[in-house]
């Protein structure tokens, strides 16, 4: 009996420590792998980084208007895409028939969406928005294909949210005759919003240091200073970094780590504040 | 005595679960009558038949009628949110609006075209008072209603409820999350309120549903088995199962 019970409470502490290290290993690993990358970039980087070569014309070797084209695409973007996201996950939450086809049909294509590889995006987007629509290589070209890929994860977020939202709270504001317009606009999304908001943020860190996605839709290499209307193409820091690297390989390094460092911090602070607004929403949530 | 409210051989089903059968019921205006009867048994379902709550559930199924006044609100040229209005609820769980205390009570009043700010501050600040809650609360209007304590949120519930003026509250065993003080005075603003307002009262509190009620329907798997006034049904019941259930024998 007793040895049994020893036996018992001595196991799972023998096989926890197995497990534990098992899972250390890798950690390690990954850890060790993205200090040294991180390290190498931002060591590089710094050398090169200078408030100069910020607000310097890539005519006069600095990097002004990769850094006004990303700024373009990531607030135009959102800008567009909340709206259209909102929409839908409200469409989806309350509206469309629970369980039904369309439902079903919608958030399969939405998930589909989120997993294709982004120069399959920019194909589409070049196809379409370029040709077709005949917007031409521009902002507008890159906002629309951006736009399919932040859709999905806003829409997903937003969804999340909103279906975190007590169904008691339904009750309560039908009871007091509230309508279901009504019951979303006071109740539903402005509890919702910091959940909107952590997945707009999330978007623009996904597209951030998109490349493939705008190459042939928003970017040419002689596009100068800033665009005076969407029509006009763009520079980003991610096309100009490959821009960089392709084309003068030896020389420019310098120039190359300082983008990375650049469009590296941009996306891990915005993941980073997605992360906050995340965590500090799940915490504070009390209803 | 005038019925308010009749249910007139009104049946409901949740899919193919018939859980109100057959009911015929009268409530009488300005008095309080209860609704006893063990868990399951349709109590809720039949007061969220009365303002038509029990359309928000989607596979809830309603025959038969509920006149309100002599009007069937369930009628297609009835307006729902003016049925809402003139027949309030308040739940078991006290659930404020995620919004300041103020605005929990003056979300009402706007939804029905109240925005004068000093039209509704006078209504927040009569409710508040009429559910004693004003003096707690006067100083901090603006903080979130989650800050107060539960019994202090069903009350809020309660000055929501008649920041609209309804003529009857519905009241879904209102005091069954609460301390004993809170629930007291709950049961005392039960009494207070019979001046100006019908209630019906669903509780699993015998001695409550004794203390505030007038009449008593005792209700048993979806059917009314004795509805008499409250004295009559507690001191000698008509049936064996209230009887019964009045001295805790079924449950
Ligand atoms: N949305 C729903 N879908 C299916 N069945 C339901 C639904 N809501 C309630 N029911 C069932 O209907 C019956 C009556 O439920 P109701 O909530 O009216 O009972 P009640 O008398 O209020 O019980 P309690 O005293 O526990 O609150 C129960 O058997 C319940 O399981
Ligand atoms: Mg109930």
């Amino acid at each position: 009996m007793v040895e049994n019970m020893l036996k018992a409470s001595v196991n799972p502490c023998i096989k926890f420590d197995m497990k534990s290290t098992i899972f250390i290993i890798p950690i390690v690993i990954v850890i060790g792998v993205l200090v040294y990358i991180l390290s190498l970039i931002i060591l590089g980087g710094l050398k090169a980084l200078n408030l100069d070569l910020l607000f310097t014309s890539i005519m006069y070797g600095g990097i002004f208007e990769a850094i006004i084209g990303t700024f373009l695409l990531l607030v135009g973007t959102s800008i567009l895409a909340l709206p259209i996201s909102i929409a839908t996950a409200i469409y989806l939450t309350e509206y469309a028939p629970k369980g039904g086809k369309t439902v079903k049909i919608i958030e399969q294509s939405i998930d589909n969406l989120a997993g294709l590889p982004s120069i399959v995006v920019g194909l589409f987007g070049y196809e379409f928005f370029v040709k077709m629509l005949g917007f031409g290589v521009s902002l507008l070209s890159g906002w629309l294909t951006l736009l399919i890929m932040v859709i999905p994860i806003v829409t997903k977020a937003t969804k999340e949210a909103i279906l975190m939202v007590p169904e008691e709270f339904r009750k309560v504001a039908s009871a007091l005759g509230a309508t279901k317009w009504d019951i979303i606009r006071d109740i539903i999304l402005p509890i919702s919003m910091p959940g909107i908001a952590s997945g707009i943020i999330l978007g623009m860190a996904r597209i951030s240091g998109e490349t493939a996605a705008i190459l042939f839709t928003a970017c040419t290499l002689t596009a100068r200073g800033i665009p005076a209307t969407p029509l006009e193409p763009i520079i980003s820091l991610s096309y100009y970094l490959f821009v960089v690297i392709f084309t003068s390989p030896g020389s420019a390094y310098t120039k190359a780590y300082a983008l990375a460092t650049i469009l590296m911090s941009i996306t891990v602070s915005l993941y980073s504040i997605a992360i906050v607004v995340r965590f500090h929403y799940r915490k504070r949530k009390r209803w | 005595m005038d019925a308010i409210i009749k249910l007139k051989n009104l049946n409901v089903w949740y899919g193919e679960n018939h859980v109100l059968k057959n009911i015929n019921l009268e409530f009488y205006e300005k008095k309080i009558t209860a609704i006893v009867g063990p868990s399951g048994c349709g109590k809720s379902t039949l007061l969220k038949t009365m303002n038509r709550l029990i359309e928000l559930t989607e596979n809830a199924k309603v025959s038969g009628e509920v006149l309100y006044r002599d009007i069937n609100i369930y009628d297609p040229d009835v307006n729902v949110i003016e049925v809402r209005r003139r027949i309030g609820i308040v739940f078991q769980k006290t659930t404020p609006l995620p919004m300041s205390i103020y605005d929990n009570v003056a979300y009402g009043p706007r939804l029905h075209g109240i925005s004068d700010k000093r039209t509704l501050d006078e209504i927040v600040k009569n409710s508040l008072i009429k559910v004693g809650l004003w003096d707690e609360v006067r100083h901090r209007l603006k903080d979130s209603a989650f800050n107060l304590s539960l019994g202090q949120q069903q009350r809020l519930a309660i000055a929501r409820t008649i920041s609209i003026n309804p003529e009857v509250i519905l009241m879904d065993e209102p005091t069954s999350a609460l301390d004993p003080v809170s629930s007291m005075k709950i049961e005392n603003l039960m009494k207070e309120f019979k001046n100006d307002y019908t209630i019906i009262l669903v509780t699993h509190n015998l001695n409550q549903a004794k203390r505030v009620s007038d009449f008593t329907a005792f209700i048993y798997y979806g059917e009314i088995i004795e509805y008499n006034i409250t004295d009559k049904i507690f001191r000698e019941p008509e049936k064996k199962l209230t009887m019964q259930y009045m001295r805790g024998i079924v449950f």
